[in-house]
């Protein structure tokens, strides 16, 4: 009489790519002929494909980890693949509960008001340009300064890409800095020039996705460079509409540009050749609102920051730090007149990953499309496969600009004070279907004292942003007296310094 | 048997011939292979493994997927987007008692129909999902032979990986 147990291996291993894990681990407790069987004669085999979403190239462990970016170095010890099946589980319940455990770090880049930065897991520092100028790379562990270039150097408020120790910055006059990470044994994130992009129109933004850097002008060229070539070679020039809004985001194949109340403009990078648009205002089959969030910031006390040059040092470990929000169906009822209509509502920054795409408008809502090649197609594909959600945004002082970030299936995005993490569906389905739990976190530290975020991101294990909060400075009166006699003067600085809230739980 | 006649017999392992249409038949690679090799001679061809009882039943299935287009070779490695879905015809078909359901699918293994194997894998995973330790071993008679104290070690092991 056949028997489960009587299936040859190879058709029991068949079972058990189709079970979720904790099936697994229900079968492993059944008896010692299964504990055997998975823990001990397959275990390798049957954990790998489990594991994470990272390219299924990685065949061993070390290659998946270095594929996998962490700030906390969460997966570090891992030498199984039960065990990375293990941390990513409880990582992501931390992510999805109802209060997840957070830690918060603070890094502050000198006494400068960070402006845009990027971190670089691999290497270990952010860099960042600041609001009065010049460029820092800062260790993302002490918060010791690597390397950076002075104010003259580097004009105020430059925008910055970064990717795989390539750093790209706005100089001026339309010219873009592209610029290397050193290679030597000598000192850690030492950078040079590698040349200089001069265009003769109005450049407004670019996006850097190594090899490819693409550039977008207002006045209807875009560009795409290859920056492995020597010189960083031009790759495409081609032209499209006059009027985008500067917003920029790039995948393999595709570039899309914003174009404000036009919506999303998808051309391709090898041709130039316009693919297809996503209009936001015609995606209204599924639509629901946040409530704005009263958020209560835990940060009562940490409003001044008595040291303007902390060591870095991760907070305790609270659940205070994230507002737990719900989506409801429909759109907000807005109480003023002072939001734009979906039709008329102005939409900023988009972000692509894989087939999905984010973007976030002038007047709180965001769009989230599970599969953009499909939405491109036509209007109705567009709405089939969108979800707009609204938020309440503050018109008055609410300006296209507004950032946001995909990791997997994970958004970050700002609206008006506040910073929103949500969790896609995994099936690619409308937002709507499966609401995942939302938080929202304040983006200042005081709420006197708001200032928009001016870059974020989502990661693995944590979300960056910089974080507008008043620092405490002491300056002697009189230099010459001692340590022991002297009157201090306490000054008081606004600034903006990388905040990090990292989701790794305790194991 | 003439080659214009489609039909071809079958002979299982219980020594019954199954006449059966060729086009159902080289659902089977094995059997397509078979017939490859020795040709069309009209004789009986000997199924060693696969009793009349469960050849007729894979048969069955057979003919309401004769002409399903090849499966096509979309190896999805990533294994946590496997669906587990069945369609209606297939849950219907495999609703057989527990013997018959592993019959299946080692006639499906042996004959290498990797559809049908799909469909009786997929089905053996429903079986298991969404159950605890105690219900698994009800289900497919698994007797627990762990001693209290290595049944706790192995809970508290993979506790982390309970729904919650």
């Amino acid at each position: 009489m056949a028997s489960l147990a009587q299936l040859p291996s190879e058709i029991l291993l068949q079972i058990i790519e189709y079970l979720p894990i904790p099936s697994i681990a229900a079968l492993i407790q059944t008896s010692r002929g299964w504990h055997q069987f998975i823990d001990h004669g397959h275990q390798d085999h049957i954990y790998q494909s489990k594991a994470g979403c990272y390219p299924a190239s990685s065949r061993d462990i070390a290659s998946f980890l270095k594929h996998s970016p962490s700030f906390t170095g969460y997966l570090d010890d891992v030498s199984t693949w039960k065990q990375l099946c293990k941390k990513q589980s409880l990582l992501m319940r931390n992510w999805t509960c109802d209060r997840p455990m957070v830690r918060e770090s603070l890094i502050h880049v000198r006494r400068n008001a960070v402006w845009r930065f990027r971190p670089d897991f691999e290497n270990r520092w952010f860099m960042s340009t600041s609001v009065s100028g010049g460029i820092a790379v800062t260790d993302m562990d002490t918060g010791q300064r690597l390397w950076h270039l002075p104010e003259d150097f580097v004009r105020p408020y430059a925008h910055l890409e970064y990717d795989k120790g390539w750093a790209v910055w706005d100089k001026g006059e339309n010219a873009l800095e592209i610029w290397k990470v050193v290679q030597s044994e000598g000192e850690r994130g030492q950078f040079e020039q590698v040349a200089i992009l001069h265009h003769d129109c109005e450049t407004r933004g670019f996006h850097l996705r190594y090899p490819t850097l693409c550039v977008v002008s207002t006045q209807g060229q875009a560009f795409v460079y290859d920056l492995s070539q020597e010189t960083s070679r031009l790759h495409t020039e081609f032209n499209i509409r006059t009027g985008a809004v500067g917003h920029l985001c790039q995948e393999d194949k595709a570039v899309m540009y914003s174009f404000g109340t036009e919506g999303y403009h998808f051309h391709s990078k090898e041709t130039g050749g316009l693919l297809g648009i996503l209009e936001p205002k015609t995606c209204t089959t599924h639509v629901c609102h946040i409530r704005h969030p009263l958020l209560t910031p835990g940060y009562k006390h940490a409003q001044v920051e008595d040291s303007p040059s902390p060591p870095y040092l991760p907070g305790p470990p609270t659940r205070d730090h994230l507002v737990r929000l719900e989506l409801d169906s429909g759109p907000h009822s807005r109480h003023t007149a002072d939001y734009l209509s979906p039709e008329d509502d102005e939409w900023g920054a988009g972000s692509l990953f894989g087939k999905i795409m984010v973007g976030v408008s002038k007047s709180g809502r965001v769009i989230i499309c599970s599969d953009w090649p499909e939405a491109i197609r036509s209007r109705e594909r567009a709405a089939a496969v969108s979800t707009i959600i609204e938020c309440e945004a503050n018109p008055s002082n609410f300006h296209l600009g507004g950032w946001l970030s995909i990791n997997h299936n994970r958004v970050l995005f700002e609206v008006a004070d506040s910073l929103y993490i949500l969790t896609l569906p995994e099936d690619g389905m409308p937002f709507v279907h499966q609401p995942q739990p939302i938080f929202a976190t304040p983006l200042s530290a005081s709420q006197q004292h708001n200032i928009p975020a001016s870059w974020m991101g989502v990661f693995d294990d944590c979300i960056m942003s910089t974080f507008a909060l008043l620092c405490r400075r002491y300056e002697r009166i009189d230099p010459t007296q001692s340590e022991n006699e002297a009157i201090y003067h306490i000054r008081t600085y606004a600034t903006k310094a990388i905040r990090v809230m990292s989701f790794t739980p305790d194991v | 048997m003439s080659a214009t006649s489609q039909t071809i017999i079958l002979n299982s392992s219980d020594g019954v011939d199954i006449p059966v249409d060729k086009e159902v038949a080289t659902r089977s690679v094995l059997i397509r292979n078979l017939l490859e090799d020795l040709g069309d001679t009209g004789e009986p061809i000997p199924i060693l493994n696969v009793n009349e009882a469960v050849l007729k039943k894979v048969l069955e299935w057979c003919e309401q997927h004769k002409k399903d287009p090849p499966a096509t070779n979309e190896d999805d490695s990533d294994s946590r987007k496997k669906t587990t879905d069945i369609d209606e015809w297939d849950q219907k078909f495999m609703q057989v008692d527990q013997e018959m359901l592993f019959e299946i699918i080692l006639a499906a293994n042996y004959l290498d129909i990797k559809a049908l194997l799909d469909v009786g894998c997929k089905t053996v995973a429903n079986m298991i999902k969404g159950k605890s330790p105690e219900e698994i071993r009800k289900t497919f008679n698994i007797q627990n032979d762990f001693t209290p104290d290595e049944e706790d070690q192995i809970r508290r092991e993979n506790e982390w990986a309970e729904d919650r």
